[in-house]
């Protein structure tokens, strides 16, 4: 029976069939001696209760063969819109004609057999030397190859449809076979030509199409693609690089005191006697001219060497400690973000992770890239400028760059602290548009995850825990980076596994399986189930069974 | 017709049923034609048999090799006979050719991959927030003055 065919199946389809409860007798070919010429009509009154047509089915445009099938379709079917297929159609796609198929050079005439199942429609050509009518009223045949898109109509099983239009076409697959089922070959072209028969023109047959167009004709057809990808996993080390050459350090013009207290105390005395200002002044303008900066920076350096200090021909008798390096790695070390879970609940979005960094503020990071993995904090401070960059890496590998400075100016004259408060301002006034911009501040962010980074808050608002933090900024923040982890508390019933199962997606025998178990997609086979079993175990196996 | 009367303890998807014999092969006809996935039985009444049917929910009829479910609308004719009427339980009936079957598995209790995500965990609306700390901060009493001089310094 047709009970599941519906407007949502057939939108945008055409298809032709053709439904009687009496055998079914096809086209051109004289009709076989016990052959009715005829249909009783009242044999469409258990097709009309069996059959259960909805409004909107209804509707749909109908094209029939004759007066006599377009009063039936309106009276006792309650169709809306009964064509002649006459009217509409051009004579030779008109599909109720002679079948005849050039096999080899010869025309033989033939029928169609189909085979209906979920993985399509399968179109077997029958050849004959003699009419093979009637049909067994359970088959369904024939295909027009303007109606050729019949891979949804697998509904169609009762015994009471059966589906003529065809004549010359193919199918989605056609095979020629003979008598005994082996397969023809040499088949050139169809032929359609002959008008059919008395006893053809009683037949009830419907052939509709959907009301309206595909708006989406103008599309080219679905085209098969994909496949061919290489699974290469490898991925290239991104090391921590190397310290680079010191250009600033000290020289014959320049040099990097880093001098104690007591001995920065002691320089600024001796600074401001009169020797060294009328020294200094052959060369420079004042003091300030030949001192490039005065700052502190948040770490101790170790290795240094010692002089008598001395600035612009200007010798003192303070022994001072300098340097010739100029760039200074810290390593804040590593933590490993050990799976909480052990499931996609730790990854992103349902689990995100903000990321905060001395002198500069919090920065999201990309769930998936560091779950299970060891992240390492770097920071490389240029001794010259106080700026730095820091390298957040995973699995010692580089995925996160961010800039900023760390150190603290202490102004040698007025000009000098105006400068240094103009940058503090600044640097105040960015934070602020950061801020404003992506709702979190992330000064810096060169990274390949550091957009990504931006969106795995989930779909809760995504709050800001920092502005920019530099120079006297950081050194009044929190000067350890940490992490703040938000994860989801997953509420789990008691023996969930055992009602609802967990995710799968694997393929197995069943036999292989104990618990419960829901199943995605099979094909029962080699049973001798009853068809309407085989329903029934499929529908309780995708509902979920106790194995 | 030989019809074995149980109690199922079991739910209705489970496979291998628990069940607990009521009636040994009992003997009944159908009451029509036999439909095998909805038989319907006529049992030669006793009130003894009766009470034991009214404890059964489940039966099996040897001649169809099927299990099935019993419906609890028991009826007594003329005091002569129940009317007994089941529905197949396909997956007992035909648990060795559904176990041969291979298919995808959607879930699973045992047989699973917690990294694919199908939605179907419930997650509370107050999340679990931690802060780890890293093992090395900036200690700001150890900081570093830099003078960064110019103008022909002598330093060696």
């Amino acid at each position: 029976m047709l009970k599941h065919l519906t407007v949502e199946n057939i939108e945008g389809r055409r298809f032709s069939i053709a439904y009687s409860t009496q055998n079914f007798y096809s086209t051109g070919v004289p009709l076989s001696d016990n052959a009715p010429t005829s249909l009783d009509p009242s044999s469409f009154s258990e097709l009309a209760s069996d059959y259960p047509l909805s409004a909107e089915f209804r509707n749909i445009t109908y094209y029939v063969l004759t007066e006599s099938s377009k009063e039936n379709a309106i009276n006792r079917l309650g169709f809306t819109d009964v064509r002649l297929i006459y009217d509409d159609f051009p004579a030779d796609t008109f599909p109720l004609k002679e079948s005849k198929v050039l096999i080899n050079g010869v025309w033989t005439p033939f029928y169609f057999e189909t085979n209906v199942s979920n993985d399509g429609l399968l179109v077997s050509i029958v050849a004959h030397d003699k009419p093979q009518y009637p049909f067994n009223s359970g088959s369904f045949i024939g295909i027009n190859a303007r109606y050729s898109n019949l891979q949804s109509f697998s509904y169609v099983m009762g015994c009471l449809i059966n589906m003529v239009s065809a004549v010359y076409s193919i199918a989605p697959t056609c095979v020629l076979v003979d008598a005994a089922g082996a397969t023809i070959g040499g088949i050139s072209r169809f032929h359609y030509s002959a008008p059919h028969y008395v006893g053809v023109e009683n037949i009830y047959t419907w052939f509709f199409e959907s009301r309206d167009n595909n708006p989406y004709d103008g599309v080219p057809d679905s085209s098969e693609d994909g496949g061919g990808g290489t699974y290469d996993n490898d991925s290239d080390p991104i090391p921590l690089p190397e310290m680079p050459p010191t250009l600033n350090g000290s020289n014959s013009f320049t040099t990097l005191w880093i001098p104690t207290t007591a001995q920065l105390n002691a320089i600024g005395e001796w600074f401001w006697t009169d020797d060294i200002l009328t020294n200094i002044k052959k060369l420079f303008a004042d003091i300030v001219s030949a001192v490039l900066s005065l700052h502190s920076i948040p770490i101790t350096i170790d290795e240094f060497n010692t002089a008598i200090f001395n600035v612009a021909g200007a010798t003192s008798t303070i022994e001072c400690r300098y340097i010739t390096n100029q760039f200074y790695d810290f390593d804040c070390g590593s933590l490993t973000i050990e799976k909480y879970y052990g499931s996609a609940l730790d990854q992103s979005p349902h689990t995100s992770y903000l990321l905060y960094l001395p002198f500069v503020g919090s920065v999201s990071i990309d769930t998936d890239e560091i779950v299970g993995k060891t992240i390492s904090i770097r920071y490389r401070i240029d001794v010259v400028t106080g700026g730095f960059i820091c390298y957040v890496l995973i699995n010692n590998n580089v995925f996160y760059t961010y800039t900023g400075s760390c150190s603290i100016s202490i102004p040698i004259s007025s000009a000098n602290y105006g400068d240094m408060l103009l940058r503090l301002l600044g640097n105040a006034a960015d934070s602020v548009s950061l801020v404003a911009k992506n709702g979190l501040s992330a000064p810096v962010a060169i990274g390949a995850g550091a957009q990504l980074a931006l969106n795995v808050m989930n779909a809760k608002p995504s709050i800001s825990h920092s502005g920019t933090l530099s120079e006297a900024y950081g050194w009044l923040g929190v000067t350890t980076p940490y992490l703040v982890i938000k994860r989801p508390r997953l509420s789990m019933p008691k023996n969930y596994q055992a009602f609802g199962g967990f995710p799968s997606n694997m393929t197995a025998k069943l036999g292989d399986l104990k618990g419960f178990t829901v199943v995605e997609q099979i094909h029962i086979e080699n049973t001798n189930l009853l068809e309407e079993e085989i329903q029934m175990v499929e529908n309780l196996l995708k509902a979920g069974v106790i194995l | 017709m030989t019809v074995n009367f149980y109690k199922n303890n079991s739910e209705r998807e489970k496979m291998d049923k628990d069940l607990t014999e009521t009636i040994a092969n009992l003997e009944g006809v159908t009451k029509a034609e036999l439909d095998i996935l909805r038989p319907v039985l006529l049992l030669q009444y006793t009130p003894e048999t009766y009470a034991l049917l009214l404890d059964s929910n489940y039966f099996y009829i040897a001649e169809t090799s099927r299990y099935y479910f019993m419906n609890k609308d028991l009826t007594i004719q003329n005091n002569q006979l129940i009317i007994v009427s089941g529905i197949v339980d396909p997956l007992t009936s035909h648990s060795d050719t559904i176990r041969a079957q291979t298919a995808i598995i959607q879930r699973q209790e045992n047989s699973y991959n917690l990294y694919l995500d199908d939605g179907v965990f419930k997650i509370y609306q107050n999340p679990i927030i931690q802060q780890k700390t890293f093992p090395k901060g900036f200690n700001l009493n150890n900081y570093t003055y830099v003078l960064y001089t110019t103008g022909h310094n002598k330093i060696s």
